[in-house]
């Protein structure tokens, strides 16, 4: 999806609201679940600074708050679709 | 790396699009609901009616009546019937797909001769035999035998949740010849008429979903075939059926990406019209975000189903997994979708006036068809696994 927006940059499109608002909401949401498994994979050990999974899952969460929270990004989505 | 469809395939869109709106989605409905004779007898007109357009030939050879259309055109042809009626998506694929495409790929140039014309044009119903009573996920442990006699090949065994089973003219049936050579050796693909003595067929299941596309056991019974029965080679049965399923996979990818953008599109027209405290649904963050997360889940589908497809045609050592990877998603988000556009009708969504009903059924075979969920993720966190370990 990521690979898309940029894609459509490159081809000369005109910006897609909804391709890019759909790559951000997801990746955006799916970055904190896949860090929240790891943080699990490595259990005790996922919770301490010598692994770098803790961090991982600190830093996912800007991505669901930057540049446009995920709130906002299905608010786009749905606009776009329905109206 | 290209994200737009070509000028063929945007074509191919359109046409079936239209084709599917005019003539399968007012029949699906009733397909559903149509009591066992009825189905068998609509069923075989909905296919006739798919080959009439060339949908059965798409991924064919020329030479026996194809188009040879790359994999993403019959994909895009796909999402359209699908999304139409899923039922008669299945039974076509179960025909030109799980039975025409191994005839294409192993099949003797007399076998595709026979089957593959036929196949094409509709005239002619596959089904795929490696399913038992006992042996689903754990395909390797089938126990329907083949034992050599004189002229050909003596079958013995029971096939069941055959896609097709009650209309199907032939039959592609997995069975071992030897049973110690295990199944990278030992198993052997016959392609059997149904009309062979021996072959007999079950009552159709009633099942929850997929109503329109009949499902059976199938019974051999002291079934004698003729020594080219046998597709390809002997002995390379497993095999064969494993590389017809991962055509399988994104063909069930494709069913479930066509049932959730029915369901998208059923939710956007119920939410739009639908009042409650005096303006529309739609305009609820409440409904809105489903619809959002609807179009997000849909869209990651289709993107990865044109990718494994894509991988397929370019014969990347990647497919496998990768239709994996689009069969898993695409199943889990449209049981997903199927329960929020449901959800959005509220009451009305759980009554038959509406289609929603039916999608929420039809969903939910995605998760189990052509491998479950647990298989997939099996075989893709062993493909991962692999590369982490060597």
């Amino acid at each position: 999806m990521v690979y898309r927006v940029a894609y459509d940059k490159d081809a000369g499109y005109p910006l897609n609201h909804l391709h890019t608002s759909i790559a951000k909401a997801f990746v955006g949401d799916w970055g904190i679940r896949a860090a929240s498994e790891a943080v699990q994979i490595f259990g005790g050990y996922g919770f301490i600074h010598e692994y770098p999974v803790e961090r991982m899952l600190r830093d996912a969460k800007l991505a669901q708050i930057g540049g446009g929270t995920s709130e906002v990004q299905r608010f786009i989505i749905s606009r776009l679709m329905s109206f | 790396m290209n994200y737009d469809l070509n000028d063929d395939q945007k074509a191919i869109k359109e046409n079936f699009a239209n084709f599917c709106r005019n003539e399968i989605a007012p029949r699906a409905q009733l397909l559903d609901r149509a009591p066992e004779h009825d189905v068998l007898k609509l069923i075989r007109e909905n296919i006739k009616k798919l080959a009439s357009i060339g949908y059965l030939g798409m991924g064919h050879e020329e030479s026996c009546g194809g188009t040879n259309n790359d994999l993403i055109s019959q994909v895009v042809a796909g999402e359209e019937i699908a999304k139409a009626c899923a039922s008669t998506f299945l039974s076509c694929g179960a025909s030109c797909g799980l039975f025409g495409v191994p005839v294409k790929l192993f099949g003797t140039e007399e076998q595709k001769r026979k089957y593959l014309p036929g196949i094409i044009a509709g005239d002619i119903i596959g089904s795929f035999g490696l399913t038992e009573p006992e042996a689903g996920s754990d395909a390797a442990s089938i126990r329907t035998m083949a034992v050599k006699n004189g002229k050909g090949w003596v079958l013995n065994g029971t096939k069941t949740f055959i896609t097709n089973g009650p209309i199907a003219d032939v039959c592609l049936v997995m069975a071992y010849n030897d049973k110690n050579a295990g199944p990278g050796a030992g198993v052997t693909a016959f392609v059997v008429d149904a009309h062979t003595p021996g072959f007999s067929v079950g009552k159709a299941f009633d099942k929850l979903g997929f109503r329109g596309s009949p499902t059976s056991e199938i019974i051999l019974e002291d079934c004698e075939v003729p020594q080219d029965a046998v597709l390809g080679e002997v002995g390379r049965g497993f095999i064969q059926a494993m590389q017809t399923l991962e055509y399988g996979r994104i063909g069930m990818a494709t069913v479930a990406l066509g049932i959730a953008v029915a369901c998208m599109d059923e939710a956007n027209k119920y939410s739009k019209d639908r009042k409650a405290f005096g303006k529309p649904i739609n305009r609820y963050q409440e409904i809105s975000f489903k619809i959002a997360d609807m179009m997000i889940l849909t869209d990651l589908s289709r993107l990865l189903i044109y990718r494994a497809a894509w991988a397929k045609e370019a014969k990347d050592p990647e497919s496998a997994v990768l239709a994996s990877c689009a069969k898993l998603f695409a199943s889990e988000a449209a049981t997903q979708i199927s329960s929020m556009a449901l959800q959005v009708h509220g009451g009305y969504g759980y009554i038959k006036d509406f289609p929603v009903e039916r999608l929420y059924r039809d969903a939910k075979l995605g998760e189990i068809g052509e491998g479950t969920s647990e298989i997939q993720r099996i075989l893709i966190a062993r493909s991962i696994l692999e590369r982490y370990c060597a």
